[in-house]
């Protein structure tokens, strides 16, 4: 009785001591990381009958001459001398201005060639530009905020920006225009009442989708390369963008067309710091000899069409 | 008769709860775990091989075919075992949507169109947005299987039921052998004698059995399961967090939320933006883990900080004026060939865990091998036994 009794309980013994429930729930350094959330910014309201602010591409008036390169004359010029490089903000995505080249990653374009313009008049060199890319969104406030020395990223001159910075002399005048598929019955935005129509945030041509008395649905997307995937995938049925812009676009994707030209009075400038007016002389200065010497000529044959170019926006200013 | 029942239902619910745990919930969690990696490889890859140019590296190429290739035939297997059905259908809904993104990109790389940087950076956003998410559910769905298997397979009060059926047929077999014994003056009935061993046996078989497999179930958590998770959470951040290296090269500049989804991962890892380990993360975890992988886990973090010293290096250089070019060669470079290094021997690491957990699951599943068998006919014997020897006595007296 008493041997049975121990019989019995050793193994009882044995395993009840081990006998606990297992869990096996992961550990807390297995958990998944989420992706980031990037927030959509709110589309622009409807543009109010602005006050103006008398003629918004008026620039301010560039030296009589040019200092000579590497012997600057100011106090913004004397301090990006001194620390070796020109900062410049520009696009990654919009051909023919400012591009990403796709096999070695370097920036081209229309605005590239006018930055390097600046820098060898600066330098005397090459080789002394920094660019980096920025979206519609972000290129004002960067140079507002004194990231970037100047911002030449196809920018339209308009009055709530000049409010922001000051822009050089515009170096191109386009006109807004509208891109939709080969086949499709729309001759501009008056046809497109009630679809959607795609524009990079934090640009005019999204304001004009917004603004546009027929209703389209505006459409808001990081930048225009983005609103050619979503017309490619059907998602979209226009794009709203400058007409240089947009053909840039037709030769990525011959099933486009461009419809809808509006005036050729959009004038593009380079945003520069409301804080360094001496530099914003010397680049209107820049500009003025690359119109004398046939610089922006061949820059502008270099990157559109390689016709005969038109003269250059001619320059105002007031001082 | 309770005796008997609650031993094999005891065993039965035990050998079933292990043996799905090995071949369902175990085997598809790691298939997930796989998965993840390889759309995680998929995607890293074809970003490097973006930053390189409009033609891509044969290697890339291959790498990224081969790992989307054993990606949806890994789906199929998935949805095949039975697997969720949510995340299954946004997976093979998905999958193929991403690589239309990839050709598209690609072609318009080829001949030169920048609107091929938007499709790729449009494919990486659903990758990480949607379908890596879905795996993770599938992942989660199947942790929880897993938690929930283990716990069918080591329930607490079986070993008690079996034990105390045990003595109570003792006891009674005993109290009955007794009793014959002051009615009859009889020393031993030998078949009373040899039920009793018989049940002694069967109960002790039962619990062993019990034991040895919870103690194999224990050992295949701690060594296999726990670092099998943990060092595949790591390769996935790390291969997140190169990936986002070459998106932030190719966006020139314009990768802030790239740069700050690059930090965030690392900081998971362990480490500071500058490098510098912070002793706590899935990497730290990992390297702290010991078992009998520990020294495949262990390569694990000077691999990454080799890797890692090069990231910081490209971050400094893109800063430089005309340091782009320079830092995307070393990205392409040491970059790349440091990263492939720690990436296969996460894989490995990966790997041994991951065979061991099966291995080990199937080990406690065949525990109870022949258990059940055993048990039902020894008991089933014992009580012929009881009966017959009984009946024997009560014959005496006829």
């Amino acid at each position: 009785m008493f041997r049975a009794m121990i019989f019995a309980a050793v193994p009882l013994l044995g395993t009840t001591a081990a006998c606990g429930t297992v869990t096996s729930t992961l550990p807390a350094a297995g958990d998944p990381l989420p992706a980031a959330v990037t927030p959509q910014s709110p589309l622009p309201a409807r543009s109010t009958t602005s006050p103006g602010c008398g003629d918004r591409t008026a620039s301010l008036r560039p030296p009589v001459v040019l200092p000579p390169p590497g012997q600057p004359d100011s106090p913004t010029l004397r301090e990006i001398v001194n620390r070796g490089y020109l900062t410049v903000g520009v696009r990654t995505d919009t051909p023919p201005f400012g591009s990403r080249n796709p096999d070695t990653g370097e920036f081209e374009g229309f605005e590239v060639d006018l930055a390097l313009l600046v820098g060898r008049a600066l330098f005397g060199a090459e080789g002394h530009v920094r660019f980096r890319a920025v979206t519609g969104a972000d290129r004002v406030a960067l140079v507002h905020d004194g990231a970037l020395d100047l911002v030449a990223a196809t920018t339209t001159i308009t009055c709530d920006r000049a409010a922001e910075v000051d822009f050089s002399a515009p170096y191109y005048l386009t006109a807004k225009a509208v891109l939709v598929s080969e086949d499709a019955p729309y001759q501009g935005l008056a046809d497109l009442g009630g679809r959607r129509v795609c524009a990079a945030a934090g640009t005019t041509s999204l304001q004009q989708v917004v603004d546009a008395p027929s209703r389209p649905i505006p459409v808001q997307l990081a930048s225009p390369a983005d609103c050619l995937v979503a017309m490619q995938a059907g998602t979209v049925e226009a794009i709203v963008n400058d007409e240089a812009i947009l053909l840039g676009m037709v030769k990525q994707d011959p099933e486009t067309r461009i419809v809808g030209v509006g005036a050729f009075d959009v004038a593009v400038g380079i945003a520069i710091a409301k804080d360094a007016p001496d530099l914003t002389r010397f680049v209107n200065g820049v500009l003025e000899r690359a119109d004398r010497d046939g610089a922006w000529a061949a820059i502008h044959r270099r990157w559109l069409d390689g016709g005969q170019p038109p003269p250059p926006p001619s320059p105002v200013y007031r001082d | 008769m309770v005796t008997l029942s609650v031993c094999l239902l005891s065993t039965l619910s035990r050998q079933h709860a292990v043996d799905a745990l090995a071949r369902d919930s175990g085997a598809s969690f790691v298939a997930a775990q796989q998965l993840h990696a390889e759309l995680s490889v998929a995607d890293a890859t074809v970003a490097r091989a973006f930053l390189a140019g409009g033609v891509e590296p044969p290697a890339q190429r291959t790498a990224y075919q081969e790992s989307i290739a054993s990606a949806s035939g890994r789906i199929v297997d998935l949805a095949l075992a039975g697997g969720p059905r949510e995340p299954l259908s946004v997976l093979a809904a998905q999958l193929p949507v991403y690589t239309g993104l990839i050709e598209r990109a690609r072609a318009n790389n080829r001949i030169g169109n920048v609107v091929g940087g938007a499709y790729l950076r449009q494919a990486s956003e659903l990758m990480q947005t949607r379908i890596l998410p879905a795996v993770d559910r599938l992942a989660a769905e199947d942790a929880l299987d897993i938690d929930r298997g283990y716990a069918q397979a080591t329930r607490w009060y079986q070993p008690v039921l079996v034990g105390v059926a045990g003595a109570a047929a003792l006891a009674a077999l005993v109290a009955l052998q007794i009793r014959l014994f002051r009615r009859t003056h009889r020393m031993f009935n030998l078949r009373l004698v040899a039920a009793t061993v018989l049940v002694v046996i069967a109960t002790g078989l039962t619990l062993l059995a019990f034991g040895v497999s919870r103690a194999r179930l224990v050992d295949s958590r701690n060594d296999a399961f726990r670092p099998m998770t943990v060092v595949a959470q790591v390769r996935v951040l790390a291969l997140r967090a190169w990936g986002d290296e070459s998106l932030s090269l190719i966006a020139r500049g314009n990768g802030d939320d790239l740069d700050a989804d690059a930090r965030r991962v690392t900081e998971r890892l362990g480490y500071d933006p500058a490098g510098r380990p912070a002793g706590t993360g899935a990497l730290a975890t990992a390297a702290a883990l010991d078992g009998p992988d520990a020294p495949g886990q262990d390569v694990l973090v000077p691999d990454w900080e080799r890797y890692q010293d090069t990231a910081v290096r490209v971050r400094d250089l893109v800063r430089d004026v005309g340091g782009f070019q320079e830092a995307v060669r070393v990205a392409l470079d040491e970059g790349t060939s440091t990263f492939t290094r720690f990436d296969g021997d996460a894989e490995t690491a990966f790997t041994a865990s991951r065979e061991r957990f099966a291995a080990g699951l199937s080990s406690a599943a065949g525990t109870y091998d022949g258990v059940a068998a055993g048990t039902g006919t020894a008991l089933g014997l014992a009580m012929l036994l009881t009966l017959a020897g009984v009946q024997s006595r009560i014959n005496d007296y006829r």
